[in-house]
């Protein structure tokens, strides 16, 4: 994960939990694998689900979450959201504990 | 803010002091004491603001795990939390809470989901339970604030063990 990544993952993160959740240099795998868990459930929730093309099959590699939510992570930074206020807020709640045992490596 | 933090710790304190012989520890969260599995390898306060109370029976990360935490920002769409979720589970629609706060969470919660409602001590307790994936039960305590009980293992029998209740519907 470059820093690149971090800096975009970081939005993705603070977008769900609020601005001071986490910061580039704190993002790792796990928080990576819950914000792209988030990222899908709020596009299904806003049956936008064509914005994260699912890999053809099986679980998605480390490599794929970095990529995914990174760049949806660059997207949200420029204002491009596509996910109802309502449907980001259900599921910052869904997944809120999920994200804080993540960030503790939990 | 620091209320919160001061009732973590005496539940934290509440949950490592009061282990029973029985194989439940008592965990207190929000002024409310609950019977949880004993022998848990982690406890602790989570959160921006310390208001996750997490107990972990496994070391791999997230899983086995049961939490408490306030999630006072839920939007009901202009309803109360009880006419909100009443509304949600619809055991009675006259609430008329703002339509996408509840499709959004029956999205969101409900889908897939057994859910209903569990009584215990006059209180409404309104579960989302999954075989598959995490389970969610959402109540009131008498402070007012949201409480969201979530956990990757626990089925129907063990919510009910833990908080108390004898019957659902």
């Amino acid at each position: 994960m470059d820093s690149n990544q971090r800096q975009h993952i970081s939005t993705v993160i603070n977008y769900f939990w609020g601005v001071d959740t986490t910061a580039p240099e704190h993002v790792n795998q796990g928080m990576a694998a819950i914000a792209l868990e988030a990222l899908e459930e709020a596009q299904s929730c806003t049956a936008a689900m064509d914005l994260v093309p699912r890999p053809v099959s099986g679980k998605p590699g480390a490599s794929y979450v970095v990529k995914q939510v990174a760049k949806i992570g660059q997207r949200i930074a420029a204002g491009d959201t596509q996910v109802y206020e309502s449907c980001r807020q259900r599921v910052a709640i869904n997944y809120r504990t999920q994200m804080e045992m993540a960030k503790q490596g939990l | 803010m620091k209320k919160f933090a001061l009732l973590l710790v005496l539940a934290i304190t509440s949950v490592t002091a009061c282990a029973q012989s029985d194989q439940t520890i008592t965990a207190v969260f929000s002024g409310m004491k609950f019977k949880v599995p004993g022998a848990p390898l982690i406890i602790g306060a989570l959160g921006q603001s310390n208001d996750i109370l997490l107990i972990k029976y496994s070391n791999n990360p997230g899983e086995r795990y049961i939490s408490f935490s306030t999630e006072n920002s839920l939007d009901t769409g202009d309803c109360k939390v009880g006419d909100f979720f009443k509304e949600i589970l619809e055991t009675d629609s006259k609430y008329e809470c703002e339509k996408s706060a509840v499709d959004s969470f029956r999205k969101v919660f409900s889908e897939g989901a057994n859910s209903g409602v569990w009584q215990g001590e006059g209180r409404d307790y309104f579960y989302f339970l999954s075989d598959k994936q995490r389970s969610f039960v959402f109540f009131v305590p008498d402070n007012g604030h949201l409480v969201k009980l979530e956990s990757d293992f626990l089925d129907a029998r063990d919510f009910q063990k833990l908080l108390g209740t004898t019957s659902g519907h």
